[in-house]
């Protein structure tokens, strides 16, 4: 019984007043993870596009299924003459800002475009163009997730040349941009 | 699952079984190395075990890429080109499979080697195809898959796609505790 309290301690530190993505599944327990893993990515993604992590370049989006997504931290030991005189471990919290979606936040982004987004998502079959803009849509959301600038500044230009480039002949920017870092 | 495939998967079956071969000395076990750089956390004994013991092979993408079992006193197996076959049998059969998206190729891999190595023990066992369906029937599920969201809260539920987001309250997981109590250790996969 000291272990069950132990484990619920522990997990209600971990997901406790957090929100949860939730997928209704008939399948393998194993599968049933990858589909609904695969569906809450999708929706994280289009919702992030509205959120305040992908208009600011510095600020780290850290919300991701758990365990998908880390935040730094640091450990360290000190040693003077062979001994560990010190150790250090811990987050480096400056940047650790939950993402709390209030209802007017949610009402907002509806209307800015998240509706149209939600409708593309629920579709059953995509066209060509629709899968190409949520392909470019995912990146630059996902640049968000990224905690160093110069990838970031990749998935946007990533992102871009994916929706406005016309073929691979083009010269691609991204590319001597990853070339240059 | 249409009959003429059932046949077809289960000759391919019959063809993989003939494949099973004792294992290259690489894939035996190795004596213990005694390194004390090693920090050893935990230390599990033949009673720890539950079921029978099945080395696995992964690639360097992660996977599988030969699997065992032991016959007799010998270490027989499917690896490299043969266990390509043993994948590309459980992805056709997954394709076969209605309803679709119910189980992954993983779990039909497992699945598919465990009708190979009971009927290469001459264990009696169902047929292939109905062996290996079984299992996924008995595998599936039904309910919700909750995936808890790190730093992210949200005043009230909403939907956005196919995902329902909803916060995990004090109540949920006090109602979670009840259950752990009753029911465990059943719960915990």
């Amino acid at each position: 019984m000291k272990g069950i309290n132990e484990h619920i301690k522990r997990r209600r530190t971990k997901i406790q007043n957090t929100a949860a993505g939730v997928v209704l599944c008939a399948a393998e327990p194993k599968y049933a993870f990858q589909i609904a893993l695969e569906q809450v990515e999708k929706s994280l993604s289009v919702m992030r596009f509205f959120s305040r992590f992908c208009i600011h370049p510095t600020s780290i989006c850290f919300s991701a299924p758990i365990e998908k997504q880390h935040p730094d931290g640091h450990l360290y030991l000190i040693v003077r003459e062979g001994r560990v005189v010190q150790e250090s471990a811990g987050f480096s919290g400056g940047k650790l800002r939950s993402w709390n979606i209030s209802n007017a936040d949610q009402k907002d982004n509806w209307k800015s475009g998240l509706a149209i987004l939600d409708y593309l998502l629920k579709k059953e079959s995509r066209t060509d163009y629709e899968e190409t803009l949520f392909g470019a849509l995912d990146l630059y959301s996902n640049s968000a997730l990224s905690k160093r600038i110069p990838d970031r500044l990749t998935y946007l230009l990533i992102a871009l040349e994916t929706l406005f480039l016309k073929d691979q002949s083009e010269d691609h920017l991204c590319q001597r941009h990853r070339c240059f870092f | 699952m249409h009959p003429a495939a059932r046949a077809n998967f289960k000759n391919r079956a019959v063809a993989l079984k003939s494949l099973i071969s004792a294992m290259p000395d690489s894939f035996l076990p190795k004596p213990e190395r005694d390194d004390p750089n090693i920090p050893i956390v935990a230390t599990l004994n033949e009673e720890d075990i539950v079921g029978e013991f099945e080395p696995s092979w992964t690639d360097a993408e992660g996977i599988i890429s030969a699997r065992t079992f032991k016959m007799e006193d010998h270490v027989v197996g499917l690896h490299g080109a043969d266990h390509d076959e043993l994948r590309r049998l459980a992805e056709d059969f997954q394709k076969a499979l209605r309803p679709e998206d119910v189980v992954g190729t993983a779990f039909l891999e497992g699945a598919i080697f465990e009708w190979l190595k009971r009927s290469t023990r001459s264990e009696s066992i169902a047929g292939f195809a109905d062996f290996v369906i079984g299992k996924v029937e008995s595998s599936v599920i039904e309910g919700e898959i909750w995936l808890p969201i790190s730093f992210l809260r949200i005043q009230s539920p909403f939907s956005v796609g196919r995902v329902e987001f909803r916060l995990i309250t004090k109540g949920f997981m006090d109602d979670y505790e009840a259950n752990l109590n009753r029911a465990c250790p059943a719960m915990l996969m």
